[in-house]
């Protein structure tokens, strides 16, 4: 918190000017027109003595100025084949069999399996341009085809679960600082797969939780004081504040809904905050780096610290030699 | 009515010119990193009667210089920019004119634009000239709100492909 104070009061105090490119969450702003971009991007956590990573390829392209579209296809440790064993349990209550969840094993070894595709456009449709300075907003749609064996009511439609979403971005730009709000909604779908008991597969469904989304991105660039160059390399500072409140899970097995004594599928909220640097190397080539930390409760579907790093560079169509 | 006749009288006694813009000078708004500055660049460079450009990325400006003897069509710097994501502050081109007297609503043709002077007192160019842009598309709306009134087209082209721009001097 101490460190979030900090950043707001350099950023108050030395707005000389600013990034919007935040590294995990979208500005209002678009890609430039025609242009192409490539992102690989790595999200890692230690859970136990397991590392937990999932590795993204993004594609990334400017489809009209206002309209930006994204594909991301992502790998990962995190699930297994199927749900764990025994992650529905009963106890008897007379001549009555009461079915549970109850709270299961963390720190388990999975392989890494392709977890699926991930579709994201976002269209601008407000922009109020000044003198290094802007506001806009844009509207973005999401939706995952990835039906992982995930194990807890948050839905994360990149590496989790199947659905779509929603939502709104709001930006605002003042020479070195920006700022930008995101908001939305996740409709996840449904995880139909098996959880052995005694050694015998039985069919589980799983809703997860609808969830509301709410993060707050600041930025700040730091270096260069003075543009002279597009070789001189950016240094940009970054805060992300990262919320989502979400619904309880249901679990049905062999379609009768059983009830859950785990909180890891149980509602809930939580806002991580992701400290982060970012280096722009020739105007085009970027790595971002951060590390989420956990702000209000936390989540259940990652460890802390949770590092993330990418590297992204725009393919520009026409290349020309450039003066600077 | 009026409006009609002096239109007529503008389309049948335009003057056709046969000097050439030279270089233009871009604000760009809206932007404050060298990565957008860059997208800006590569998003002109696109356009075919561009020959080279120097951004300044501390002021966010572009100085355009156009290849000689192609056409110039000053709108597709415009699109350019905003391709790019950005938008034009201002947008300043220099023509060279040989002894030509202008004055409020004077309208001259050039490729296959026209452009119409908005002005306050008459003028004889003579030269190299720098011509403002005036449009949505070339100034911030603060800045275009007062020539708002004083823009009453007169000799724009019914063929849908030809430009038309307002300029100042």
């Amino acid at each position: 918190m101490r460190f979030l104070i900090s950043i707001l009061f350099l950023t108050g105090c030395l707005s000389l000017g600013a990034q919007e490119l935040f590294p995990l969450n979208e500005p209002a702003s678009n890609m430039p027109k025609g242009v192409l971009g490539i992102r690989v991007l790595s999200h890692s956590y230690k859970e136990y003595n397991v590392w937990r990573n999932m590795t993204g390829i993004r594609l990334m392209y400017g489809v009209l100025p206002r309209l930006t579209v994204m594909a991301t296809a992502t790998a990962s440790n995190h699930h297994g084949n199927s749900l764990p064993d025994n992650l529905i349990s009963h106890t008897h209550l007379g001549s009555q069999t009461l079915y549970y969840v109850p709270t299961f094993a963390r720190g388990v070894e999975y392989p890494y399996l392709f977890n699926g595709i991930h579709l994201y456009a976002k269209f601008r449709f407000v922009s109020i341009d000044g003198i290094k300075t802007h506001f806009r907003v844009a509207a973005f749609a999401e939706g995952s085809n990835v039906s992982a064996a995930h194990d807890e009511a948050e839905p994360n439609l990149m590496d989790d679960t199947k659905g779509y979403g929603g939502g709104l971005i709001v930006t605002y730009l003042k020479k070195r600082f920006a700022a930008s709000v995101t908001s939305g909604l996740i409709i996840p779908g449904s995880y139909i797969g098996t959880s052995s008991s005694m050694g015998q597969p039985l069919p589980v469904t799983i809703d997860y939780g609808k969830a509301f989304t709410y993060n707050l991105s600041l930025g700040y660039l730091l270096l260069p004081k003075h543009y002279s160059s597009y070789q001189q390399t950016n240094l940009n500072l970054y805060v992300e504040l990262n919320g989502k409140s979400y619904e309880s899970a249901k679990v049905y097995q062999s379609g009768n809904e059983v009830a859950i004594e785990t909180d890891f599928l149980k509602g809930g909220n939580y806002m991580d905050i992701h400290p982060g640097l970012q280096f722009i190397f020739s105007s085009n080539t970027r790595l971002d780096l951060s590390v989420g930390f956990p702000l209000i409760k936390y989540s259940y579907t990652h460890f802390y610290p949770y590092y993330y790093v990418a590297l992204q560079r725009y393919l520009y169509a026409k290349k020309k030699s450039l003066n600077n | 009515m009026k409006n009609t006749i002096l239109h007529l009288l503008f389309v049948f006694c335009l003057n056709t010119v046969s000097a050439q813009f030279q270089s233009a000078e871009l604000g760009i708004s809206g932007l404050t990193c060298s990565a957008c500055s860059k997208s800006v660049e590569m998003s002109l460079r696109k356009v075919s009667f561009v020959e080279n450009i120097t951004m300044n990325l501390e002021r966010t400006e572009a100085k355009v210089i156009f290849k000689t003897g192609n056409p110039v069509e000053i709108e597709k710097l415009a699109r350019a920019v905003m391709d790019a994501g950005f938008s034009l502050s201002y947008l300043n081109a220099d023509f060279i004119f040989e002894n030509l007297s202008v004055s409020n609503d004077f309208c001259f043709a050039y490729e296959k634009s026209t452009y119409q002077f908005l002005l306050s007192e008459n003028k004889t160019l003579s030269g190299k000239t720098t011509l403002q842009f005036i449009g949505d598309k070339y100034l911030s709306k603060k800045d275009l709100g007062p020539w708002k009134g004083k823009m009453t087209t007169l000799c724009k082209s019914k063929d849908k492909k030809a430009g038309f721009y307002f300029i100042t001097l």
